[in-house]
């Protein structure tokens, strides 16, 4: 059975989504905390009547710091519609954005969506996934004298960066798409100190640029190898840093968005991985 | 053919040349347009009579091969004659055979005696009367003054009158263009920029389309005097590829006087204020931005002024760099090229905030007009946000009831959808549909999103049990909350499932997960034919009557299965890689029987293809599937739907009263009989209509015969 947190719900919203969920989902009532662990949910629910955005984004983006990566849909829910734009919190990493007051069909449906088990991958996305896991694994165990342990994949609808660092690096020709390594600062300090060999704390911003763009250019190299053989031809790009937390990039229609979470200790990273063949 | 016009555009960036060419010209009558670029070449070539090209190698923004490649593929153009004008420099580039290969009639190589250049072109075109007082004029060149008159054969003596007076007249082009306000009808005003002026014209950038001899009326920007000047347009000013960028305005006579004072005040006006004064903080727009024109990152723009703009981005960079912005929205699509000024991080750190300079790159000027329009000082938030989301399409609106419709001509504003606004339920939808994406939904895995329709949200999956690719069509919120619907849904989706036939699209499962009520159904790997019709795909005559032929048989079959389809239009049609047919998208097919389900209070289909019986809510049959059929076929074979209108209301209101517009005079090509069927397909009365498939499929095989 699923589980589902709700925090800082009130008691008429806890009421409404305890009826709503109690055929298929265990739900936990709780007031929000910076330190709960949330890995073992299958969803989260924030509800705010407050309208102090400063401190919902703030918790929004601590409780996606809990989530390590992993597919776990954070839903913000209010107690009326707003008509001004809900665009940050999705920048700030909510998955879905609902009030209480539309309609009961379709906020059931919503969540009764993200309810739905994560899909696993097919053998046919395998055959691609897979050389990018020992890739990154690869790379960062010899670059960077890392060991990052590979906990699973799912799949998402959009290819929103929640992290603090990224580097994309853009395929093309007869197999095109996009790969997509995100750091939180504090692991892309780390890696990219490691790489070059230099304390933690003199890594600067253009360090940190030179070094998650040659992560990703190395890790896409060195997964092209394996994939031409499996008959995914592609040319790389030049790999682009981004930093910054919340941005979406576009993707080519109709393609899946792989997300491939490692663990390094206590610390995640994710790499996404879209690919079609035309 | 015989070059019946007159002038001759001369494009060289030597100004030795041009003096050179000009002067043979000028004794010999002939009346000259200069110009050094193809944006002004392109103007001259649509402003004037020209009727032969004399052209360098190089122009300032393309080598005079690009531009005759251009030429050759415009065919508005094309027959203009053309001379290249070759040095011996230049012949490396370009030789006299290459540039006969490339279309052009003739080419003359520099230094060149007066003689062999007049006599080069008067093999192209007809000297001029002696008559005339020749001259000559340059666009885009300030340093020719215009001077003498131009006499041109066909026009009238006050147009004659009036071309000697405008060119003639002293024109004052400004470093900095003054913004004004445009309109055409006095009620919405757009911003626009005066490039120069005249004692009684102008010439106005801006995105506002007009034609020769329509009124324009100028006003200042945050008018707050009331001045409106009236005038006509008499110059259509082009961009690249054609575009219209701007026109020439005369004032009228009682005008004259009026414009002066407004055009000196406005100058007066821009003078005081620097350019920042002008400089617009709107609502953020978004854009995207590259470092390298490969690899794009959204960005908000924040705001602008006439060389800058203010942009938030997470993309890294620093001072002096480089930097690409790519608008693409409203028809607009543009690319400029920046160099960023100043880098300032937002308070959170992981926002910059970038100062872009795009003085280098005249395209933002047209950014800039077209923002200012956007974001224009007297439209609401509201109006802001109206004006970057997509109108809905006419085919994709779906009726939700009969009591709704008011069927009246009536007015665009008119709204079939009472209750909220459309948007709403439609955004609802699809934060339902992405929700499902990566999940699981029994044996089905659901891989990607495809598409959304009236009726629900169509994703790629992957069936567990049978490894097989299939459909996944999910029912919209809207309609699975409905009992009434739910239940007749699934009583026809289970007839529908029986169905076994070649062309239609089989239905494999119908399930319920989590209350999310879905189907899975046959994958087709092909397009729709609505695909097609986007691409403008030609369709062969024969390959549309077997189209047609195939739709009856697989029509009649689900008819005789007591089966109405309900839907049929192009989207519905999908084309396999093998050319063969697929109907799909029974969701709101109905059992052709008169049970408790047939009166419902309903009307569900495509406003382009619905019969008048749907849309009557009378009782329909498969008369009203061969009346869609019909309207199918008439869009695919002239390209557009029967009726089309911008409203829905309108389109129906058609669809009931007027006569169906005669398909021979939209598609001359089509075979008479075959314009006789579909149109017999579309009769407004049933009983007019062919009473079955078989039939259509007779009239088909006799005709051909």
């Amino acid at each position: 059975m699923a589980k589902v947190l709700l925090n800082d719900c009130s008691p008429d919203a806890s009421q409404i989504l305890t009826d709503m969920l109690k055929d298929n989902a265990e739900v936990v009532v709780e007031p929000f905390s910076e330190q709960r662990e949330i890995t073992e949910f299958n969803l989260v629910i924030l509800y705010s009547e407050s309208g102090d955005d400063q401190n919902i984004l703030r918790k929004i983006k601590n409780l996606h710091f809990r989530t390590k990566f992993r597919n776990i849909p954070i839903i913000l829910l209010k107690a009326k519609s707003e008509l001004f734009s809900d665009q940050p919190y999705f920048n700030f990493g909510v998955s879905e954005f609902m009030a209480l007051d539309e309609p009961q069909p379709i906020f059931n449906q919503i969540l009764q969506g993200y309810l739905n088990p994560g899909r696993q991958p097919l053998e046919r996305e395998l055959i691609y996934l897979t050389p990018f896991i020992e890739s990154t694994k690869n790379v960062l165990s010899k670059m960077a004298l890392m060991e990052p342990e590979f906990k699973g994949v799912y799949f998402k609808n959009s290819l929103r960066i929640l992290g603090d660092v990224s580097g994309v690096i853009g395929l093309s020709g007869p197999t095109e798409g996009t790969v997509i390594i995100t750091f939180l600062w504090k692991l892309a300090q780390r890696v990219v100190a490691n790489i070059m060999t230099v304390k933690e704390n003199e890594i600067n911003a253009e360090m940190i640029h030179d070094g998650v763009g040659e992560i990703i250019n190395m890790i896409s190299g060195s997964a092209k190898k394996s994939l031409s053989a499996a008959s995914y031809d592609f040319q790389l790009s030049i790999p682009t840093v981004i930093v910054g937390w919340g941005h979406e990039l576009g993707h080519p229609d109709n393609a899946t968005i792989a997300v491939l979470t490692f663990d390094v200790g206590d610390q995640a990273f994710v790499l996404h991985v879209s690919l079609t063949q035309k | 053919m015989e070059n019946t016009k007159t002038d001759i555009l001369l494009i060289s960036i030597s100004q030795e040349l041009i003096d050179f060419v000009l002067s043979v010209l000028d004794n010999e009558g002939y009346c000259v347009h200069i110009a050094s670029s193809m944006r002004d070449a392109l103007s001259a070539i649509d402003s004037n009579p020209v009727g032969l090209i004399l052209c360098g190698t190089e122009l300032e923004d393309i080598s005079g091969e690009q531009f005759l490649s251009y030429l050759k593929k415009d065919p508005r153009r094309e027959s203009i004659p053309f001379i290249f004008l070759l040095s011996a420099e230049s012949q490396k580039e370009l030789s006299p055979k290459r540039a006969i290969q490339l279309g052009a009639e003739n080419f003359i190589f520099f230094p060149a005696e007066g003689s062999v250049i007049i006599s080069c072109i008067m093999d192209l075109l007809k000297p001029p009367q002696k008559s005339q007082n020749p001259t000559s004029s340059s666009i885009g060149n300030d340093s020719k003054d215009l001077q003498a008159n131009i006499i041109r054969p066909g026009l009238t003596q006050s147009e004659q009158k009036y071309i000697t007076e405008r060119r003639t007249e002293k024109r004052e082009r400004f470093d900095v263009p003054i913004p004004i306000e445009i309109s055409r009808d006095t009620k919405n005003w757009i911003h626009g920029f005066i490039l120069n002026r005249g004692k009684s014209s102008a010439m106005i950038e801006t995105s506002l389309r007009r034609r020769y001899g329509d009124d324009i009326y100028v006003r200042e920007p945050k008018d707050e005097t009331g001045i409106v000047v009236t005038g006509s347009v008499i110059h259509v000013l082009l961009g690249d590829e054609s575009k219209q960028i701007g026109f020439g305005v005369v004032f009228r006579k009682n005008n004259n006087v009026l414009w002066h004072s407004f055009s000196e005040r406005l100058m007066n006006k821009t003078k005081e204020q620097p350019i920042a004064a002008i400089r617009r903080d709107f609502f953020p727009i978004a854009a995207e931005v590259s470092r390298d024109g490969i690899f794009w990152i959204d960005a908000q723009i924040t705001g602008c002024d006439l060389l800058s703009a203010s942009i938030k981005t997470s993309i890294l960079a620093k001072p002096q760099d480089k930097m690409i912005l790519k608008f693409e929205r409203h028809s607009i699509k543009n690319i400029v090229d920046g160099k960023i000024k100043k880098v300032e991080l937002e308070q959170n750190e992981f926002l910059s905030k970038i100062e872009l300079d795009f003085a280098e790159d005249e395209g933002w000027f047209q950014l800039y007009n077209h923002f200012a329009v956007i974001a224009g000082p007297e439209s609401s938030e509201e109006e802001k946000c109206e004006n970057i989301q997509k109108k809905p399409q006419p085919n994709e609106i779906m009726i939700k009831s009969a009591e709704d419709l008011n069927i009246k001509k009536s007015d665009s504003s008119s709204s079939i959808r009472k209750g909220p606004p459309l948007k709403k339920p439609e955004s609802q939808n699809k934060r339902f549909y992405l929700s499902l994406i990566g999940r699981k939904m029994d044996n089905y895995e659901v891989v990607s999103f495809i598409n959304a329709g009236g009726m629900g949200g169509v994703f790629k999956g992957w069936d567990t049990a049978l490894e097989r690719d299939v459909a996944l069509k999910v029912i919209s919120w809207e309609l699975s909350s409905q009992e009434e619907f739910v239940k007749m849904f699934l009583k026809e989706a289970r007839l529908v499932s029986k169905l076994n036939h070649p062309n239609i699209a089989q239905i494999y499962y119908i399930g319920n997960s989590n209350g999310i009520m879905y189907y899975a159904m046959e994958f087709i790997h092909g397009h729709t034919l609505a695909d097609s019709l986007k691409n403008n795909t030609n369709f062969k005559i024969l390959q549309i009557i077997n189209y047609l032929k195939t739709l009856c048989s697989a029509l009649d079959f689900v008819w005789k299965n007591d089966i109405i389809h309900r839907d049929i239009k192009p989207a519905n049609i999908m084309v396999t890689g093998s050319d063969e047919l697929k109907l799909v998208d029974f969701g709101v097919a109905k059992l052709d029987k008169k049970d408790k389900m047939q009166k419902e209070n309903k009307i569900v289909g495509s406003p382009l293809y619905l019969s008048p019986e749907a849309i009557r809510n009378q009782e329909i049959d498969n008369r009203s599937d061969i009346y869609s059929l019909g309207a199918t076929f008439y869009h695919l074979l002239a390209g557009t739907p029967p009726f089309y209108d911008n409203s829905c209301s309108n389109i129906l209101y058609k669809q009931l009263n007027d006569p169906v517009p005669p398909l021979k005079q939209k598609a001359p090509q089509v075979p008479g009989y075959l314009c006789n069927i579909i149109e017999k397909m579309m009769a407004k009365s049933c009983e007019e209509r062919f009473q079955n498939y078989q039939e259509i499929i007779d009239c088909l095989n006799s005709s051909v015969c």
